[in-house]
């Protein structure tokens, strides 16, 4: 039923919304997203990077790349990653050059300054520092990648400054703090244009042009759900507090307002692959790359059919594991608490191989059924056009070897792409 | 032996039709039908993906040409490998590199974990004699704060606050009797915080803090005592400054040299807490020791602190537990005690001056 009921909020034709920028020219050549054996390399691979206390994972992430890079083609060509661990490692070890004195600095300023306005103004700035150093990481780590990315012998290269955009992604996300996420589409059409527009292919330059009326169309009526489901909750949980224990009637109408929240959650939840579709399809139809043009038909349901079959995993795997925990600790607590009933070394041990366990099937499960899942639904659903025209694009040497890795994307791995 | 590929130049992206042959030296290539091309087995890399074609790369003095042959398995492409000594090692070089990696970072967390275990503990207790007192009394004052206001909903009340209360007063009688025994680094500072929770900790630079609910539970002014002994011995054995560089060094080496991989948080977490429970023993019965000779000294009844400790331990509910785990009871603990006791000569305050001190949260 919500989900019918969410189907009819894009009701506008997609067509009058997501109008194509220019004429698309000849046939147009569908990507192809799918590939096998990508679950036996997850499993391994993280088991290998939880045994190695994550040292493994530059080289579990060049596999996954080289797979979904390999996975990935255009007219039957596939993409290939020529990115190697090494170099993955040696930005690791730049990153830490970089954060380990931070680190260390807000430790000791913490410790010695008594005063504790300046301790928590010093906390501040470090906040301040890491997110600036994180958003120019993201953008460093997203220029690797495209550097070491080739599509029938010609490399991609991303040009544009890493600082400007920090500040840009910085402004645009306090912004849309302020406005309570009211201005989220606009935050992201601007990260993502200054990505695109600055990717080339060989001389082939991207551009980005997205309407902004056709991007907020979608997303205000998700918004206001979400800001009225939120304010009605606080309304509710002040209006509970103030009087504990009201009149039938009152009771009857917090129930029922009650029921409203739980419905606004349900829709919001529902309404945001909505959203996530149609944004995607109007960011890939507002982009270009030389004479190339792109089309995607990505379906809103698709997408919450993907999140729905990662909960129900999730929630399945999670009742499993309470049930399972339920019966091993009733049955073996005895072994493991000492007599004066501290927690003995066993119990730590059994905790810390749950945790570990947990983390393990919780990241191979997300890579399985979120991101390969996400990656063919989407890359799956663009079609290219233009393909004829490419025998103008030219290799271009790509200037500066940009041996940084992901370094700080990596160590300050918060809104990474 | 012949067959055909897809050749990209580098240049353009272009899908070309290479025509292949073997040569006793080289791979021979015509492109489009074009003028054959040499590349000497030497000089061919191949990217190591087992994928439905070979990706392969030529070399020309250590720099890549940017031109790629995509070749589908088959017999071509095993007789092409077995003739290219970089090919063939390719994937058993790759699989080397691996084993390499995950070899050296085991041992690497071996070492790790004896340094965490065995190194920063040693270090930890070299280190804290040589931070000097005035140093150890500011960290103590930044810390002070932070933990008060962990341990209580809201800002923190200190019922010590009133120098010259009747409850101070009392505090202040018993800890100056005790420190003239127990020959402190500098003067302790104690502040008794309005709390449920049963215990008392020293923090560095002599800062000791009862909370309200231990003196409550005492039934003489030498059970207090013996507990304040205890948390001087933690001050003169500098302990509290230990702990702070133990558990600074085990988080900033786990924390930081693994980077932010998901799990460090929680096993830092894990690892302190295993640490903290296995040298707490040690810790705690110096600190024991250390109470018995003052107690003795200034008089007080040494057997006291274990009967206070048994009491403690065997009262049930979870306020307990928070004392238990930072100081852990055991029957050796008290049986050590009470072996070392020797009679009381008179009690650590008078009457008058425990009630006050009983009553301090309520003045």
């Amino acid at each position: 039923m919500q989900a019918s009921a969410i189907a009819s909020v894009p009701s506008v034709p997609a067509t009058a919304l997501e109008t194509v920028a220019e004429p698309r020219q000849g046939e147009g050549m569908r990507v192809a997203a799918s590939g096998s054996g990508l679950s036996a390399l997850v499993w391994r691979g993280l088991f290998l990077t939880i045994v190695t206390l994550g040292i493994y994972r530059f080289w579990y992430r060049t596999d996954l790349r080289r797979w979904y890079w390999r996975s990935t083609a255009v007219a039957g060509d596939g993409f290939e990653y020529r990115g190697t661990p090494g170099e993955l490692f040696i930005g690791f070890l730049i990153a830490l050059a970089v954060t380990l004195p931070l680190y260390f600095a807000g430790a000791l300023a913490a410790l010695f300054i008594a005063s504790e306005a300046t301790t928590s103004l010093i906390t501040l700035g470090g906040i301040i520092l890491l997110v600036v150093l994180a958003q120019y990481g993201a953008y460093r780590a997203r220029r690797f990648r495209m550097t070491r990315t080739v599509w029938r012998g010609v490399r991609l290269d991303q040009g544009g400054s890493a600082w400007r955009y920090a500040r840009v992604s910085i402004l645009w996300g306090l912004a849309t703090l302020f406005s309570l996420g009211l201005t989220l589409p606009l935050f992201r059409r601007s990260i993502e244009g200054m990505k695109i527009a600055n990717t080339r292919f060989g001389t082939a330059s991207g551009r980005f042009s997205v309407p902004v009326g056709g991007l907020m169309l979608r997303w205000v009526p998700v918004w206001l759900v979400i800001v009225l489901t939120i304010i009605g909750a606080v309304a509710l949980f002040i209006a509970a507090a103030a009087e504990p224990d009201g009149t039938p009637d009152q009771r009857a109408a917090a129930g029922f307002g009650f029921l409203l929240m739980l419905a606004g959650l349900a829709i919001s939840c529902a309404a945001w692959p909505f959203y996530r579709a149609a944004e995607f399809r109007l960011f890939t139809n507002g982009s270009g790359l030389g004479p190339l043009s792109f089309v995607s038909d990505l379906k809103g349901r698709s997408l919450l059919g993907m999140y729905l079959i990662f909960g129900l995993v999730l929630a399945g795997l999670g009742m499993l594991a309470l049930v399972l925990a339920a019966f091993v600790i009733g049955g073996f607590a005895a072994l493991f608490t000492l007599s004066d009933g501290r927690i003995g070394y066993g119990m730590m041990i059994v905790a810390a191989v749950c945790y570990l366990g947990g983390l393990y099937l919780f990241m191979g499960l997300k890579e399985l059924l979120l991101n390969r899942a996400f990656w063919r639904r989407a890359t799956g659903s663009i079609t290219v056009f233009g393909l004829d025209q490419i025998h103008d694009v030219m290799g271009a040497p790509v200037d500066g070897d940009n041996a940084a890795g992901e370094g700080l994307g990596d160590a300050l791995d918060f809104g990474g792409v | 032996m012949e067959t055909t590929a897809g050749y990209f130049d580098g240049l353009r992206p272009l899908r070309r039709v290479a025509a292949l042959q073997l040569d006793a030296e080289a791979l021979l290539l015509s492109i489009d039908g074009g003028p054959v091309f040499r590349w000497n087995y030497q000089s061919i890399r191949y990217d190591g993906l087992d994928g439905p074609r070979l990706r392969l790369h030529r070399e020309e003095s250590g720099a890549h040409t940017g031109e790629v042959l995509e070749l589908e398995q088959g017999l071509f492409a095993d007789a092409l490998m077995a003739r290219c000594p970089s090919l063939s090692g390719a994937a058993a070089e790759r699989r080397r590199t691996r084993t390499r990696v995950l070899g050296w970072s085991l041992a690497a967390i071996v070492s790790l974990g004896a340094l965490v275990f065995y190194g920063v503990p040693a270090l930890a207790s070299r280190l804290a004699v040589l931070v000097p007192w005035t140093t150890e009394v500011s960290i103590g004052t930044a810390v002070e704060g932070q933990i008060l206001r962990e341990m209580s909903q809201g800002a923190p009340r200190i019922c010590s606050a009133r120098a010259d209360s009747p409850g101070t007063r009392a505090l202040r009688t018993m800890t100056e009797r005790l420190s003239a025994h127990a020959n402190l680094p500098g003067p302790v500072d104690v502040k008794v915080l309005d709390s449920r929770v049963e215990n008392a900790f020293a923090l560095p630079g002599g800062k000791i803090v009862f909370m309200r609910a231990l003196i409550e539970k005492a039934q003489s002014p030498d059970e207090v005592a013996g507990v304040l002994a205890h948390e001087m011995g933690h001050v003169a054995n500098r302990d509290a400054m230990r702990g702070l560089i133990h558990a600074g060094g085990v988080s900033f080496l786990i924390g930081t040299l693994l980077g932010d991989f998901t799990g460090a948080g929680a096993l830092v977490i894990a690892s302190r807490f295993l640490l903290t429970s296995r040298h707490s023993r040690s810790v705690e019965t110096e600190a024991d020791l250390f109470a018995i000779d003052v107690m003795a000294k200034a008089g007080g009844d040494v057997r006291a602190l274990g009967g206070f400790l048994r009491r403690v331990a065997q009262t049930p509910g979870e306020r307990q537990l928070e004392l238990l785990l930072t100081h852990p009871v055991t029957e050796d603990r008290v049986a050590e005690i009470e072996r070392r006791a020797v009679p009381p000569v008179r009690p650590i305050l008078s009457q008058q001056e425990w009630l006050a001190l009983r009553n301090i949260c309520r003045d």
